[in-house]
């Protein structure tokens, strides 16, 4: 689903260097190893610009994306090691992405255009049968009820699978109020979708 | 505390083993909490599901992977010393004639030809990928944008400014008469022209940094002083670069931007009317996946290599293979085509990036020294920096490194960040051999007069560490 720190080459023969060795050389004035952070990091990157900046065009998201790895090259001396690097990208991207907002944000309130909060989590057009695409908008229309703090941990955790820790460092928040919020997250879901429950469980048992 | 307290940190995957255990104990016997748990295993795979499939279009292309490291070359040297790059092509009448009506019919703004009011607010946008280049009428001039460039547009009646950010602008701009301006503002430098044609290119490394006048007079203001450069000149931007006369190369590299296949209108010219331009204009009416589909044709100058053929060229073909990794099929192929054509510079240089990246350190300095010996000028300097580099990290020759770091700060010429940075290396390899005056001496030069503070925090550092001794 995501990707994984330290994946090995798929021969099996060659083991790909780490995270780690590829930021030492990053370190040391190559841009190479970019490519391959890009390959490894790269979905997780773009999939968190576009939920913190739902309205982001795939192009501007596919720019800011690629922003975030050049800060990442800029600011190697900071790196701490450890399995760390996919949080720290995460953390670059929410700040690239609200930088991102609050740049249109003006453009928009100048335009007076009205402006609804949307979800873009779920916002790629899929030719998914309809019973995915029903589930799709009911699961967008329960996120966007959520209070935009709760949204953003909860999709931390369940979709990008980091920790309450991971989550406090990429946002800027204690792990306590991560878990608050995820837990007010979780009660609003439950609330929200569970009343389809029983009718969503039979397709899914069924496929 | 009861078990049903358990639940959140449960989810939370908050619990120790042995409380996970004690907890899916609990639940069978507990309907609340199973039915909970139930709930949210539900919920949350399911948002899993659909994220995944959505999550497919985010995957990172190759052509994605080139873009990155290509902006990160550029974005590295860039913002520290641009290149400007100046010319005038011959056809500058034409463009005069079509303003003359224009200007007749036109209420004109209060003109400060010097300081340009800058409309307010931020302006359009334009970008071009690494491939590409494209033209942009604005309403009395035209811009060439070359490959790998980006440039904010203000216009205010005749001001116009034009903020560049990376990359090459070519300019025809009309004949303002005293009135208005036109100024291309570099993060260092600014050129200002009243009515001419000319090239204002950010180079890769700030050693490259460069003015070229082809006809007609240019201003380029920068590093606290004033410049006046006339028809067939063209000047270095480092302190002590002298104004030389304008190579053919350079020239025709100009006019190769400006005359290229690729002039599109995004606003058409004399109509104030038109809507403004989008933010930002994608260089072809589609974006196609792959780097070979986009080449809208060869470089004019800059980072891309040239190529006259409208496909990709085999340097490119190999440069995508040694980003993508295939490293020995890219190695075999450039030393195959170097066989036949040893002076192909640019194929020495891949060759050597290539082996870099394949960690063979010896292979590379041997490319890295067949680059230096077959160039000239910025390339074969660079060549030598990388050497150095190489041969301090990875060999430890501080002997050839000190060598190498020495030519290459005489042959950079004055200040820049490289430059400072390639001092404190000298020194380090100066300290290793025993040399610690010249090392002092190197260091010292990057404290007086550097141009960066983190390097002159490390050469202060080192400076302390040598007086220690």
């Amino acid at each position: 689903m995501k990707e994984r720190p330290n994946t090995r080459a798929v021969d099996g023969t060659d083991e790909q260097p780490g995270d780690d060795r590829l930021m030492a050389v990053l370190a040391s004035g190559e841009l190479y190893p970019l490519a391959e952070l890009y390959a490894r990091y790269g979905r997780t990157v773009r999939m968190t610009i576009r939920r913190f900046a739902p309205d982001c065009s795939e192009a501007d998201a596919e720019e800011l994306s690629q922003d975030v790895f050049l800060a990442l090259a800029k600011s190697t001396a900071r790196y701490e090691g450890g399995d760390r690097l996919r949080a720290w990208l995460a953390g670059i991207a929410v700040n690239k992405a609200r930088g991102w907002r609050r740049s249109t944000w003006l453009r928009r309130n100048l335009l007076r255009r009205h402006h609804r909060d949307q979800v873009g989590i779920f916002a790629v057009q899929g030719t998914a049968p309809d019973t995915e695409a029903e589930l799709r908008d009911e699961l967008r229309r329960a996120l966007a009820e959520l209070p935009r703090g709760q949204r953003e941990v909860l999709l931390l955790s369940v979709v990008e699978g980091f920790t309450g820790e991971e989550i406090g460092q990429i946002l800027g928040i204690r792990p306590k109020t991560v878990w608050t919020r995820l837990h007010r997250a979780r009660k609003a879901m439950t609330r929200l979708l569970a009343g389809d429950e029983a009718a969503n469980r039979l397709p899914e048992e069924e496929r | 505390m009861k078990d049903c307290d358990k639940i959140s940190a449960f989810l939370d995957g908050r619990l120790e083993a042995d409380d996970v255990d004690r907890f899916e104990a609990h639940l069978p016997v507990c309907d609340d909490c199973r039915r909970e748990v139930d709930a949210w295993r539900t919920i949350s795979e399911r948002m899993r599901q659909v994220s995944d499939a959505d999550a497919a279009a985010s995957d990172p292309t190759t052509r994605e992977q080139v873009l990155l490291v290509q902006r990160a070359e550029l974005e590295r040297s860039v913002p520290r010393l641009p290149v400007v790059r100046l010319a005038l092509a011959a056809s500058a009448l034409m463009v005069l004639g079509a303003l003359a009506g224009y200007l007749a019919g036109r209420p004109l703004p209060e003109p400060d030809p010097l300081e340009p009011e800058v409309a307010s607010g931020p302006g359009p946008v334009y970008t071009t990928d690494v491939r590409s280049s494209t033209s942009v009428r604005l309403a009395a001039d035209t811009i060439h944008l070359g490959p790998s460039s980006s440039v904010r547009v203000r216009e205010s009646g005749l001001v116009t400014r034009l903020d560049l950010a990376r990359g090459s602008l070519a300019c025809e701009v009309s004949e303002r008469q005293g009135l208005g301006g036109f100024t291309v503002e570099t993060p260092h430098h600014s050129v200002r022209v009243t009515g001419t044609r000319f090239l204002v290119e950010l180079g890769a490394t700030p050693e490259s940094g460069l003015v070229v006048v082809a006809e007609g007079e240019v201003e380029v203001e920068g590093s606290g002083a004033t410049r006046r450069l006339a028809a067939g000149q063209r000047l270095g931007l480092t302190d002590e670069a002298e104004i030389l006369q304008a190579t053919d190369e350079e020239l025709t590299a100009l006019e190769r931007l400006i005359d290229g296949p690729s002039a599109r209108p995004v606003v058409p010219a004399l109509d104030e009317t038109s809507p403004a331009p989008s933010e930002t204009v994608p260089q072809e009416p589609s974006e196609a996946d792959t780097l070979a589909a986009t080449i809208h044709r060869p470089a004019a100058a800059g980072g891309a290599a040239d190529s006259d053929s409208a496909e990709s060229s085999p340097l490119e073909r190999w440069r995508g293979w040694v980003i993508e990794g295939r490293l020995d099929e890219a190695r075999s192929a450039l030393r195959e085509h170097l066989d036949a054509d040893p002076n192909d510079t640019e194929a020495w240089s891949l060759l050597a990036d290539c082996e870099r990246k394949r960690g063979a350190w010896e292979e590379a300095v041997s490319a890295y020294d067949e680059l230096v010996a077959r160039s000239k000028g910025v390339q074969q300097n660079r060549a030598r920096f990388k050497a150095a580099q190489l041969l301090q990290d990875r060999l430890g020759d501080h002997r050839r490194a000190a060598d190498l770091l020495e030519r290459y700060v005489e042959g950079a010429g004055g200040g820049s960040l490289l430059v400072d940075k390639a001092r404190v290396r000298l020194a380090r390899s100066l300290t290793a051999l025993g040399q610690t005056d010249r090392a002092r001496a190197q260091l010292l030069r990057v404290v007086e007069r550097g141009t960066d503070a983190a390097t002159v925090a490390t050469a202060r550092r080192l400076l302390e560490r040598l007086d220690g001794k």
